[in-house]
């Protein structure tokens, strides 16, 4: 499995989220010297900046690494694959996870530039009524092309709904080029709440 | 200047070599580079908790490597960072930092060629002063000519791209101007506006305007050799930055050199991607060229240099600018500013205080190390190398440590140094002072698998003894911080001064204090006397004053630290000794207020003259061989979190490490240096080792640093 990566964004995101006041947790909080800074923060446009590698032991990273980002049709969360979403909506909110992807013949001599990718979905803590669709989600590479991901044949097939109380994981799968890629889940109406970076490494 | 065509590698070289010995690594494993390199530390003022630097000191080792015997080469810092980028050894102008003229330390044909090796010279392709060994200072010079090769024209040889880094260059991004001012670029004109930061004006060079950095023209520059701070007339030259503290523009094979008439010879060579060596020195916090821009748009060079300024290096105790501590939230989270136009620009929001020393470094690298750390860069074969350039005696002294002693609850050893203590004050390199002191000049190296306790001195700052077994030349490691005899004056009928020694070079060292007079507090009833100016090596001077018992003395010193104040005219640690009797009893006092004390002079062993105490820094027989123990992190997917290597190393390893990691030797520049020796990718020994990086059998960073080798989790 690839190693976790966490958007820098995500930090201020959750930071937000959970702050009662901006400038205390400095993140996007106007300065007292300086004139009109925006009230929240800009992702930043480049894409050098991909979140710690999972290897570094995380008490020794000084930034709330376990906080959630949260997700919404109006603000979708952009986080790494490994870490949760609080995904809330006007019905419901659940905690969803993605994971992954594995891919076979990590390591071996001959490479491809194109991998079968298999992800973990896990959703937990539902507080309504969850739609679980595979079609609910999507992926893109880094070339913008878009990818279907499908169940995983010969593995059970995950409820349609999950209610409050209960939590579910599944695998979807899908053949993508080697490098970064995101993946995408638009439980309502088409409208992506979260996103998750990731990349596929077979080398 | 070699006028032959670049040559194909030399046939020895091995460039599909399986492995990079000993590293272990594959070759092209390591692609990204980050050094930053800190200030003036010891070993134990940085890494036993004495300073409760927690981030450096605890976090940082647990993400990577702990060196715990990385030597300097020399004191005192500027002749470090040239030693790390060319390996040529120390000499006494940039010995003291070239407080003097900057000009040619000797032209190309000043390079040492005879023997054709450093085994059979062992001063081969060492640049030798043209004032001669030992020379005084301001005798020698301070930048090396075209033909003295540098790293980064190794880099650039071997079609590798590099940047320096230098937080302040041009000027401090001021808060106290027009928040609403975009980045400054230049807001300290005659500086560092010499070619590559260099010290001066454009016009400025070492050979043909040497610059005199001990005289600064007033007006925007107060200072060439340290930070300054808002100068009058209601215009702010805050500049932290200190040319030399960068390497680069110490060397015309990187800046070319301007020749009579003003025509520039060009340097060695350029970057293979284009445009100039200079063009490659940016400030740190550049917006379009900076440290945080290059990590977001992944287009990072394979090597970063990074020169944090004189307050966050942890140089400077009270920082004369921006230290960085309002760029954090109250729980310690750096604020990046995302979304505004200062974004990743820390010194635009107003310092909480002006401490610096490690707390300040702490600071600097808890801003900039998660940046790097979540860069795509450092996840594709990176290494993040934190480095002190010297090692400084932790006594609290020009923002060396803030404390003498361990703190509560610090979790020090219980055996760790503590300076200033009772019945430690016998002198020379047996006492705790001396031991310590020497530590502090000490050097360390590997040879052939052995750690030896030397490094080659080179030509100009050499170390030999007389008959007595007196030192008579201060060595690379300048006697920084030991007391020596005087230099006579005559030597008939009889040595004078007394105790003098003839022929002495003093270089750096100190002379036995006289007499100091300190405004005190007292407290009655009390043994203890608040004194901010005492320090550990003040114990056993004897002390006069009113309502002081007749034999009294200086017993147990506490500084402590760090404080922190708003303005930046200090203090930052608070000091105070214990008043003993002459077997060490405590003597209480009888009175309370503010009074004035003396401290008795301190004389040589066996030189006492009346009044006169034994200081316990003198020392004439101990040579000072390097630049101390500092340490060193290493953070890199190929090292095992937790790491800890006990093997000495110093400036001349790390070279040999950067330049086999990069495999320098594989760039296109082998024709021979003339006049010079060796080349530039080949180096002196046809591995690509430049000065002594090319000892034979000298061990870089090996398996016991790159314990994951495989790079992967």
């Amino acid at each position: 499995m690839t190693s976790p990566r966490r958007a820098v964004l995500s930090i201020c995101a959750v930071a937000a989220a959970v702050a009662t006041a901006a400038t205390a947790t400095g993140c996007g909080g106007a300065p007292a010297h300086h004139a009109a800074a925006a009230p929240t923060p800009t992702p930043t446009t480049g894409h050098g900046l991909v979140g710690y590698p999972s290897y570094l032991p995380k008490s020794t990273l000084h930034y709330n690494s376990d906080a959630l980002v949260v997700g919404t049709a109006a603000r979708p969360a952009l986080t790494s694959q490994g870490d949760p979403v609080k995904v809330v909506t006007p019905h419901w909110s659940v905690v969803a996870e993605v994971t992954g992807p594995e891919v076979p013949g990590e390591g071996l001599p001959y490479q491809s530039s194109f991998t079968t990718c298999t992800w973990t979905v896990t959703l937990s803590n539902a507080t309504g009524d969850v739609p679980i669709a595979a079609a609910n989600f999507d992926s893109t590479d880094y070339r913008g092309d878009v990818y279907k991901p499908q169940l995983v044949p010969g593995q059970p097939a995950p409820p349609k709904i999950l209610r409050p109380g209960q939590t579910v994981s599944f695998e979807l799968r899908a053949g993508e080029p080697v490098g970064e890629g995101l993946m995408r889940w638009a439980p309502i109406d088409g409208q992506i709440v979260a996103k998750w970076d990731f990349v596929v490494e077979n080398d | 200047m070699s006028t032959a065509a670049l040559a194909s590698p030399a046939p020895s070289h091995e460039s599909a070599a399986a492995l990079i010995a000993p590293t272990g690594l594959k070759p092209g494993s390591i692609k990204h580079v980050w050094l930053i390199i800190l200030e003036n530390k010891s070993y134990d003022a940085t890494f036993t908790g004495l300073n409760d630097n927690s981030y450096l000191w605890k976090d940082l080792p647990a993400q990577g490597a702990l060196l715990t015997n990385y030597y300097g080469t020399g004191h005192s810092s500027q002749d470090n960072y040239l030693s790390m980028v060319s390996g040529q050894a120390p000499s006494e102008d940039v010995q003291s930092d070239c407080s003097t003229t900057n000009n040619l330390l000797n032209v190309n044909s000043g390079i040492e060629t005879a023997g054709g090796s450093l085994k059979a010279n062992p001063n081969y392709g060492q640049l030798l002063s043209k004032g001669g060994p030992n020379a005084a200072l301001g005798k020698n010079g301070c930048s090396f000519p075209t033909n003295v090769p540098t790293l980064f024209n190794q880099l650039n040889a071997a079609g590798l791209t590099w940047k320096d880094y230098d937080q302040d260059l041009g000027g401090e991004q001021n808060y106290l101007q027009d928040p609403d001012t975009a980045f400054q670029a230049n807001t300290v004109p005659g500086r560092e506006d010499a070619a590559c930061g260099g010290p001066g004006t454009t016009a400025n060079n070492p050979n043909t305007d040497p610059l005199d950095l001990a005289t600064p023209p007033g007006g925007a520059v107060t200072s060439f050799t340290g930070a300054q701070s808002a100068s009058s007339g209601g215009t702010d030259y805050i500049d932290q930055y200190v040319a030399k503290h960068n390497p680069v523009p110490w060397f015309e094979s990187l800046t070319g050199q301007v020749n009579a008439g003003g025509t520039l010879t060009p340097p060695l060579n350029e970057p293979a991607k284009g445009g100039t060596n200079c063009a490659d020195v940016v400030n740190l916090d550049s917006p379009a060229s900076g440290l945080v821009h290059d990590l977001e748009a992944n287009t990072v060079p394979a090597f970063s240099w990074i020169t944090p300024d004189n307050c966050s290096d942890a140089h400077d105790a009270l920082c004369k600018g921006n230290n960085l501590s309002g760029a954090f939230s109250a729980s310690g989270t750096p604020n990046y500013e995302l979304g505004t136009k200062y974004a990743y620009d820390p010194e635009t929001i107003p310092p909480k205080n002006y401490t610096g020393g490690l707390y300040a470094s702490d600071l600097f690298l808890e801003y900039y190390i998660p940046l790097i750390e979540q860069s795509q860069a450092f996840r594709d074969g990176g290494l993040i190398d934190i480095t002190f350039d010297e090692g400084f005696a932790p006594f609290t002294y020009t923002g060396n440590s803030f404390n003498n002693e361990p703190t509560s609850g610090s979790g020090q050893p219980a055996n760790a140094p503590t300076y200033g203590k009772p019945g430690t004050t016998a002198p020379g390199a047996d006492s705790i002072y001396g031991a310590y002191d020497i530590q502090n000049d000490a050097a360390g190296e590997n040879l052939h698998g052995h750690n030896v306790g030397y490094e080659p001195t080179g030509p100009n700052s050499t170390l030999q003894t007389n008959k007595a077994g007196d030192q008579l030349y201060p060595g690379p490691g300048n006697n920084a911080f030991i007391d020596r005899p005087p230099a006579c004056t005559s030597t008939s009928p009889t040595p004078t001064p007394a105790g003098c020694v003839s022929g002495i070079v003093e270089g750096g060292a100190g002379s036995s204090p006289g007499a100091r007079t300190d405004t005190v507090t007292t407290t009655a009833a009390s043994n203890v006397i608040t004194d901010p100016s005492i320090v550990a090596d003040d114990t056993g001077r004897e002390v006069t004053g009113t309502g002081i018992p007749a034999n009294s003395f200086v017993g147990a010193v506490t500084d402590s630290g760090p404080q922190f104040p708003t303005t930046n005219a200090g203090p930052v640690t608070t000091g105070s000794f214990q008043l003993v009797d002459q077997a060490g009893n405590p003597v209480d006092l009888s009175a309370s207020g503010t009074q004035k004390i003396t401290l008795s002079a301190e004389g040589a062993p066996g030189e006492l003259t009346a009044g006169e105490t034994v200081d316990p820094l003198y020392d004439a027989t101990d040579p000072t061989p390097g630049g101390g123990d500092t340490g060193s992190v290493l953070i890199s997917p190929f090292i095992r979190p937790g790491t800890v290597s006990g093997v000495y190393y110093n400036h001349y390893s790390w070279l040999e490490t950067m330049e086999d990691v990069f495999d320098v030797a594989g760039g296109n520049d082998w024709a021979q240096l003339n006049p010079g020796a060796g080349s530039v990718s080949g180096g002196l020994d046809g591995e690509g080792h430049l000065g002594y990086a090319a000892q034979s059998g000298l061990r870089p960073f090996g398996r016991d640093v790159f314990t994951n080798p495989g790079g992967r989790y």
